[in-house]
C-alpha cells in the first residue's frame, strides 16, 4: 500500500492550521504544562530547604530499594518529582484525546468530510496525518515541559534529587513511551469518533485512557512502584504491540460509506 | 466518460432494506453538461456518491474517465472534481489556506498559479486570506467550485450548484459551467432547478430510483407529447373539425371559440399538410402558432406516470 507523504503532510498541516484558530485546545496545551513545570519546580525549592532536617520531621515513608542509599528527605522529593512526571505525562494522553475525540466528528458535522473523502486521499493516510496531527502538539509540549522542569530542577533542588528526574528510566519514559501513549491516545479518539455521532461522548470515554496514569502516579508517590528502566522498557513493548493493532483496527473500522450515509 | 450498467444501490438500516438507485443504465460523453432531475429521495445523490467512488454499488458497473468503479478509485477520485451539496469548507481557515490544503491532496504542482486563477475567477481573489466562516452562502459556494477546479478535472460533479444563492450569484455560477462547458469539459449537475437544467444541460436524465427518461430538453418536451399547435379560423365549422380529427398525426383537439388547439406529432413535418387539410375543408386561416409544453409540465407528467407505473407493478 502506497502513503503519499505529500498528502499526508497536508492533513498534518491543515491540523495545525485548525489548532491555531483554536482557543480551547491553545488553551489546554499551555495551562497544564505550566501548572506542572511551576509546581514541581516550586515545591523541590521549598522542600529542598530542609536539606539538614532528621528524618523524624518527614515522617514514615516507603523507600524503594532503588533509592535505598538516599536521606529520607530526598527519597521523598524523588517520589514527589516521579508522580508529577507521572502527571506530565498525562498532557500526551489527554490533549490527543481531545483532539482526536473531535477529529473526524467535527469534519462531519462541518461537513467537509465529503469533499475530504472524494480527493484521491487514502483512509490511511487520512488517519496517519489526523493522527500525527494530534500527537505532535502534545508530545512537543510534554518534551518542552520536561526541559524546563530538569533546568530547574538543577537550579533549585538537591543535586542527587535532580539527577534522578533524568535518570535513564525518565528519559526513555519521555523519548519512547510519551509519543506511544499520545498515539494509543489518538487511535482510540479516532476509533471511537468514527463510531459515535458526539465529541463529548467520544471525550467522555477517552478519559478511560488516564486510569492507568492515576495508578502509576499514586503508586509512585506512595512508595509501592519504582519508575525503572525495565518497566518503562515493558511499557514501551506491550504500548508498541497495542498501537500497531489499534492502527490498523482504526483503519478497519473507518467505514467511509457507514460514515457518510449513516451520520445525518 | 461516464458509463453505468445496471448500477443499483440498496441500503439496510436496522435490518430494513431501502433501494435508492435501482438499475441506472447511462452513458455520458465527454464534453457534455448533463442534468439529473428527480425529487427529494429520488437517488440522485447516491448515484454522485457511487460514480464518485465515495460509496459503493450493491450491483452492476460502472466506468468514469475510463477507470472502472471498484478497482480504480483512487484513479476516478483523481480524475473528477466535486461540488457537493453543502460546500464543505474550513470555517476558521482563510479561503487560501482551504484551497491549499485541497490542492495538495490532489497533488496540483502549481498551487499558488491555481488558487490565484480560480479565486480571481470567481471574483474571490480580494477575500482570500478572510476567514471563510465570514463568507457568505454565495461566496462559499464559489470557493467550493474553485476547490473542485484546482486540479483541472476532465468530469465535474456539481450538486445543486446554484441552490439557495441569490439571483446574481446563480448569474455567476451559471456563467461560469457555461465557461466550463467551453472548455470541453464533462458536467453532471444535479438539480431541482428545471429552468436551470433547461439552459445549461445537453441531455437531461429524470431519476425516481430508476432512470424514467432520458433525452436532450427539447427532445423530453418533443416525444411525450409533441407539441401543441394552436390555429385560429374565421369560423370553425363541423366539417373542419371532422376533416382535423381524421389526420392521423394529430392526437388531441380542444377548441376554444374559432381556436383550435391540436396535439401535433411532428409540427415542422406536419403543419404542411394539416394547413392543406384546413383549406381543403374550407377553412380561412387567420394565425397558425406553435406552442412547446415546459420542461416542467414535461417532469411533473413524467413522475406522476412512474408513480402510477410503480403502483400497477
Amino acid at each position: 500500500m502506497r502513503i503519499s507523504r505529500r498528502r499526508v503532510g497536508a492533513v498534518v498541516q491543515k491540523e495545525w492550521m485548525e489548532f491555531r484558530q483554536s482557543k480551547s485546545i491553545l488553551w489546554a496545551m499551555s495551562v497544564l504544562p505550566i501548572i506542572l513545570v511551576l509546581g514541581i519546580i516550586g515545591l523541590n525549592a521549598t522542600l529542598a530547604q530542609h536539606a539538614g532536617s532528621s528524618p523524624d520531621d518527614l515522617g514514615e515513608i516507603d523507600i524503594p530499594a532503588a533509592l535505598s542509599g538516599l536521606s529520607p528527605l530526598a527519597v521523598f522529593l524523588v517520589q514527589l518529582n516521579d508522580q508529577m512526571l507521572v502527571t506530565l505525562l498525562t498532557i500526551a494522553v489527554a490533549l490527543p484525546a481531545y483532539i482526536a475525540a473531535s477529529s473526524i466528528i467535527s469534519e462531519k458535522q462541518t461537513k467537509t468530510l465529503e469533499p475530504l473523502l472524494a480527493t484521491p486521499t487514502s483512509t490511511l493516510e487520512l488517519l496517519l496525518g489526523k493522527a500525527l496531527g494530534a500527537i505532535s502538539p502534545a508530545v512537543i509540549t510534554t518534551w518542552l515541559a520536561y526541559g524546563l522542569i530538569l533546568v530547574g530542577l538543577s537550579v533549585v533542588t538537591i543535586p542527587t534529587v535532580a539527577a534522578y528526574a533524568y535518570r535513564p528510566a525518565w528519559l526513555a519514559a519521555m523519548l519512547l513511551l510519551c509519543p506511544l501513549m499520545a498515539l494509543l491516545s489518538v487511535l482510540c479518539g479516532l476509533c471511537i469518533s468514527s463510531r459515535v455521532n458526539d465529541p463529548r461522548v467520544a471525550q467522555q470515554i477517552m478519559a478511560f485512557l488516564l486510569l492507568p496514569l492515576i495508578f502509576l502516579g499514586t503508586g509512585t508517590v506512595g512508595g509501592w512502584l519504582y519508575i525503572s528502566l525495565p518497566l518503562v522498557l515493558l511499557g514501551v513493548l506491550i504500548l508498541a504491540m497495542v498501537d500497531s493493532g489499534l492502527f490498523w483496527l482504526t483503519v478497519w473500522l473507518f467505514r467511509r460509506e457507514v460514515i457518510l450515509t449513516r451520520w445525518q | 466518460m461516464i458509463h453505468a450498467e445496471g448500477l443499483s444501490k440498496q441500503f439496510i438500516t436496522k435490518g430494513q432494506s431501502r433501494l435508492a438507485v435501482d438499475s441506472l443504465t447511462l452513458h455520458i460523453e465527454q464534453g457534455e453538461v448533463f442534468g439529473f432531475l428527480g425529487p427529494n429521495g429520488a437517488g440522485k445523490t447516491t448515484t454522485v456518491r457511487m460514480l464518485c467512488t465515495l460509496i459503493a454499488p450493491s450491483a452492476g458497473q460502472g466506468w468514469v474517465a475510463g477507470y472502472p468503479l471498484g478497482s480504480q478509485n483512487e484513479r476516478i477520485r483523481s480524475s473528477i472534481g466535486i461540488l457537493t451539496e453543502t460546500p464543505g469548507l474550513y470555517a476558521k481557515l482563510s479561503a487560501v489556506e482551504n484551497l491549499t490544503f485541497f490542492a495538495r491532496l490532489y497533488g496540483v504542482q502549481e498551487v499558488s498559479k491555481q488558487i490565484e486563477k480560480y479565486l480571481s475567477l470567481l471574483g474571490l481573489w480580494e477575500k482570500r486570506q478572510q476567514p471563510v466562516g465570514s463568507f457568505s452562502k454565495g461566496m462559499r459556494q464559489k470557493l467550493a467550485i474553485a476547490r473542485a477546479l484546482l486540479h483541472e478535472p476532465p468530469i465535474l460533479f456539481l450538486d445543486e450548484p446554484t441552490g439557495g444563492l441569490d439571483p446574481e450569484s446563480v448569474k455567476v455560477v451559471r456563467q461560469f459551467i457555461q465557461q466550463l462547458r467551453g472548455e470541453g469539459r464533462t458536467i453532471f449537475i444535479c438539480t431541482h432547478n428545471l429552468d436551470e437544467a433547461d439552459r445549461l444541460c445537453d441531455r437531461i436524465g429524470i431519476l425516481q430510483q430508476r432512470l424514467i427518461r432520458i433525452d436532450t430538453p427539447a427532445g423530453l418536451r418533443q416525444s411525450l407529447y409533441g407539441n401543441s399547435v394552436t390555429v385560429r379560423l374565421a369560423s370553425v365549422t363541423d366539417k373542419i373539425l371532422a376533416q382535423v380529427r381524421s389526420l392521423p398525426f394529430i392526437h388531441a383537439v380542444q377548441q376554444a371559440e374559432q381556436s383550435l388547439t391540436l396535439q401535433v406529432e411532428d409540427p415542422p413535418q406536419n403543419n404542411p399538410e394539416l394547413i392543406r387539410a384546413l383549406v381543403t375543408a374550407g377553412a380561412d386561416i387567420q394565425f397558425v402558432e406553435e406552442h412547446q409544453q415546459s420542461l416542467e409540465t414535461v417532469y411533473f407528467n413524467l413522475l406522476a406516470q412512474a408513480r402510477e407505473g410503480s403502483r400497477e407493478d
